[in-house]
């Protein structure tokens, strides 16, 4: 432009020479450094009075970051005037022909003061996206600057028309309504300074797997950017365009605020409706390094972060340090407002209720890491009242290599279900790389009892072959106010003794010794209990059980079975359940030998007992005289399962349990062997049965129905 | 000489008829079978009217929860006109072609021993667990079948087809719903080939579901053809 306007100037004052009234020029082609013009025509036409008009058409304007050129560029000024100071055209039209600009022409106005070369530009209204912008450039030796003020501009529009011209990025789709935006760039030989304030709404972006998402945004956003040149290190350079882009860096400060709209970053969503966010950064971007010297999230009322950092740049991106401060922050909006929407709509952690408040530190250099998390009397509860934790505070601890940072929580109170309601507690681990371990046996009181684990240890934590370890004891826990609590038919006894040695290792799950509980007044022994895979897919238990000297009257009070007096042992051995479905067992229960308690069985139990069997001849008792007998005596009572799967037709499954008593009968088995007058027998004669059908029968054992097969009572 | 001839004969054609090679080809005809038990188990039974217009007999009702999570009150039998304006519609999709279908029933007819007649197991406890989840999903992904969300690929899987028909709020959520759904439909498939003694079949399983998905889909949903182009089934 300068050269142009010299080049004008020159023809004024040599115009009164020749009195030459119009000049036209055509040059052809111009080249220079990253622009081309071919086509270019000047025309010249005096005027009175110091004025002239004049026109320059460019047929092709050639830029080196143009992908296309400019046709058809035409600049008019209608009445320039001139002195021996200065060149001014007050209005001038521009006009560029394709598909650039909404409307093809513009206003500006442009001067020249021909001693200090220096150049004014006003470029008024151009009409670009459906909005409006004026420019502003002025040009000296010593420097130049552009101010632009952009209105109600259609960012997507924009970007559509720009990328005719210039190669974008394509991994964002971006579009806004910028009702005000304001750029200045200024610089001499160089850009050296560049900043934009802007007001959007209506903004949308999204990535092409739209993973990271915003729509619906109404934000301010303020950046500015110094770039500072310095002389590259000689040695490092090669190439010149190499030493171009390592001698120069960008110190940035930005601020954005959010009013409203909903972010989605995978896999977190966040609405901002009335609680704007806003973000600050002050940092330095150099070729191969970043440093960010300060940056700040703030989401109103919900939380508060603050950080620096400093990263390796460049093909691999890399953390040399980083620190994140969470300030003291309420859980309750946190949770809300990020959080939640983390979890599965089935999820129980999405339907929480949570108070107190968190503080937190996150300091990461290259081979250390550590996080830090202080609580501060948190409560959580399931919406639906299913557990909660209340009075939770303390101070949580990881470290990627040091192991002598301790964490500790402390609770005033718990409950696993409405009724199961557990006293304060505390524990105290360590937590370090992929460690998790108990530095103290935790005690939690249940009822009367307590259940304290002297030993926990998990090692690779979260990799495929985690595996972990636990020791410890049951203190004598009420089974009567513990099945209360769970909602299951009131068991009398005590849960009590050793948890074995338990571990988790090559996703099998293995109880090294024996786990007894002590219930209605004997005991119950598992042993050799295994599960693989407890977490995946099919799961699957083996285990043995040992049932002995159960006091039969508590057991049958518990049940409402029928009351039957005297004791019962008995075992499940090689039980096999998959996905918690029985697949084998070998089970009998039936009266001890050494039992010494009486042996009684009221007409309840019998009934019941041969309903099992599917017996039509259940009322048999009721309908003869037997009825006038409340109780009976027995000598023994047996009844034991072998059920075995088979696979039938069609690849179905096939359950059969093959039944015993505890004596043979003819054709059949003894399933009580009544003893003194009047005497009652109950012989089973179905050897197999489905087991879903026992199932059934078990379910709804008054409403059996009738067998060829059942049971009989002599 | 002429009877040495028949002689001859009738020893070569004894021999070749005594000489049994047991081959053992992927069942295809089985295999479709088993994938349509498999589809209307999850998808619950649809019936081929005359026009070929498919109704679910016995589908799911949705949930309001699952109401939320669209954003908008299920409508489950039509689409929503929406979803409609780049269709670029056409009939049924591609099956296994006419010539290798009447290939295999052929062979089956003329090879009538044991597998020709076999079915694919389908029953493990494995593949009824799957296919217990693929249901329950079946209820979930719904609304975003019908309203054009979702989209079946050519691969026996789902995708995201138009997000822009899922509430920004849902994103994760339905993504979340459409990787468990790959992801159990990928092991239903390994399963089935792991199950009958071939894990080997696994691709030919799944290709074969491919074809079935597409074939019983409903009336306005969304799939993509053999060349990756979207197709509404009409």
């Amino acid at each position: 432009m300068k050269r142009l306007l010299l080049l004008v100037f020159c023809l004024c004052s040599t115009s009164f020479v020749f009195a030459i009234d119009n000049i036209t020029l055509k040059l052809g082609s111009i080249t220079g450094t990253g622009w081309q013009t071919k086509g270019v025509v000047v025309e010249w036409h005096w005027l009175k009075d110091n004025q002239v008009a004049l026109k320059l058409n460019i047929a092709t304007l050639i830029l080196a970051q143009l992908k296309k050129p400019l046709e058809n560029v035409i600049l008019t000024c209608k009445q320039a005037q001139y002195d021996i100071k200065q060149m001014t055209c007050p209005l001038a039209e521009l006009l560029i022909g394709g598909n650039l600009l909404d409307k093809p022409s513009i206003n500006l106005s442009f001067s020249y003061y021909f001693k200090s070369q220096k150049i004014d530009f006003d470029l008024e209204e151009l009409a670009l996206a459906e909005g409006k912008i004026d420019l502003q450039a002025k040009s000296a030796p010593k420097g130049w600057q552009i101010q632009l003020n952009a209105h109600k501009i259609e960012f997507d529009k924009l970007l559509t028309q720009i990328s005719q011209f210039i190669n974008l990025p394509v991994s964002f789709n971006l579009a806004a309504h910028f009702s005000h935006l304001e750029i200045k760039v200024f610089g001499d030989s160089k850009v050296r300074h560049a900043s934009i304030d802007g007001e959007a709404t209506g903004l949308k972006f999204a990535n092409i797997k739209e993973t990271q998402v915003g729509e619906n945004m109404a934000l301010k956003i303020a950046l500015k950017t110094d770039i500072i040149y310095f002389p590259a290190v000689s040695t490092q350079i090669k190439k010149s365009q190499q030493s171009l882009k390592q001698n120069k860096k960008y110190s940035v400060q930005g601020t954005l605020k959010i009013n409203q709209g909903e972010v989605y970053i995978d896999p977190v969503y966040v609405e901002i409706k009335d609680k704007p966010i806003s973000m600050m950064i002050d940092f330095v971007w150099q070729p191969t390094h970043l440093s960010i010297h300060h940056f700040a999230y703030t989401h109103t009322d919900v939380i508060n972060l603050q950080g620096t950092g400093e990263f390796k740049i460049g093909e691999k991106w890399d953390i040399n340090t980083l620190s994140v401060q969470i300030m003291q922050s309420s859980l309750k909006p946190f949770y809300t407002s990020y959080l939640q929407s983390v979890f599965d709509e089935d999820n129980q952690l999405s339907q929480l209720d949570i108070s107190g408040a968190i503080k937190g530190k996150l300091n990461w250099h290259k081979n250390q890491h550590y996080v830090i998390a202080q609580l501060y009397d948190v409560n959580i509860e399931d919406s639906q009242k299913n557990f909660g934790l209340n009075g939770l505070r303390g101070k949580i601890q990881w470290h990627s290599t040091a192991t002598d940072l301790p964490s500790h929580l402390h609770w005033e109170g718990a409950y696993l279900t409405p009724s199961l309601k557990l006293p304060g507690s505390q524990i105290r681990i360590n937590f370090n790389a992929h460690r998790l371990k108990l530095l103290a046996p935790w005690y939690q009181p249940i009822f009367d009892g307590a259940i304290r684990i002297e030993q926990f240890e998990w090692k690779d934590l979260g990799k495929e072959n985690q595996a972990w370890q636990l020791q410890g004891q049951l203190y004598p826990i009420s089974l009567s106010k513990l099945s209360t609590a769970l909602e299951w038919p009131p068991l009398s006894g005590q849960l009590s003794g050793q948890i074995p040695n338990v571990t988790y290792r090559n996703k099998h799950l293995k109880i090294g010794g024996k786990l007894g509980i002590h219930v209605f007044d004997g005991d119950i022994v598992l042993h050799s209990l295994s599960l693989n895979e407890p977490f995946g897919e099919l799961p699957e238990l083996r285990a043995n059980i040992e049932v002995n000297e159960l006091n039969l009257k508590t057991l049958t009070e518990a049940f409402e079975f029928g009351e039957i007096q005297g004791q019962l042992s008995g075992y499940v051995n090689q039980l096999f359940l998959v996905d918690w479905q029985p697949i084998s067992f070998d089970a009998y229960f039936g009266t001890p030998k050494d039992d010494k308690m009486p042996h009684k069985i009221s007409q309840k139990a019998i009934n019941n007992l041969s309903n099992l069997g599917g017996s039509a001849a259940a009322n048999a008792i009721s309908k003869s005289v037997l009825r006038f007998f409340e109780h009976f005596y027995y000598q023994h009572i047996g009844w034991g399962c072998r059920l075995e799967t088979y696979i039938v037709e069609n690849g179905l499954e096939k359950k059969v349990c093959q039944m015993r008593g505890t004596g043979a009968a003819s054709n059949g088995y003894y399933i009580i062997k009544g003893s003194l007058l009047p005497r009652i027998d109950i012989i089973g004669y179905e050897k197999s049965v489905n087991w879903n059908v026992l199932i059934s029968r078990i379910q709804t054992v008054i409403s059996a129905t009738g067998s060829i097969n059942a049971p009989v009572i002599k | 000489m002429q009877s040495l001839k028949i002689y001859l004969f009738f020893i070569i054609v004894f021999f070749c008829s005594a000489c049994v090679t047991i081959n053992v080809y992927f069942p295809a005809a089985a295999a479709e079978k088993a994938a349509n038990k498999v589809i209307d188990n999850v998808w619950g039974k649809q019936e081929l009217s005359t026009n070929k217009d498919l109704e679910t007999t016995d589908a799911p009702s949705p949930e309001p929860e699952i109401e939320e999570v669209w954003g908008i009150p299920v409508d489950k039998s039509e689409p929503t006109p929406s979803s409609m304006n780049d269709s670029n519609e056409s009939s049924a999709p591609e099956s296994t072609s006419f010539l290798s279908h009447w290939l295999i029933y052929g062979l089956d007819f003329l090879i009538p021993p044991a597998y020709a007649e076999a079915n694919l197991d389908i029953s493990t406890p494995a593949i009824r667990k799957i296919e217990a989840r693929l249901k329950n999903r079946h209820k979930k992904l719904l609304p975003g079948y019908n309203n054009g969300a979702i989209g079946i690929t050519n691969d026996a899987l789902i995708t995201l087809r138009d997000s822009s028909e899922v509430p920004l709020k849902s994103r994760r959520q339905v993504n979340r719903w459409i990787a468990d759904e790959k992801k159990d439909r990928l092991a239903l498939y390994s399963e089935i080939a792991k199950a009958n003694g071939h894990p080997e079949w696994k691709n030919q399983i799944q290709a074969i579901f491919a074809n079935r998905w597409i074939e019983r889909a409903k009336r306005g949903w969304w799939y993509q053809d053999k060349k990756g182009r979207w197709q509404r089934k009409r």
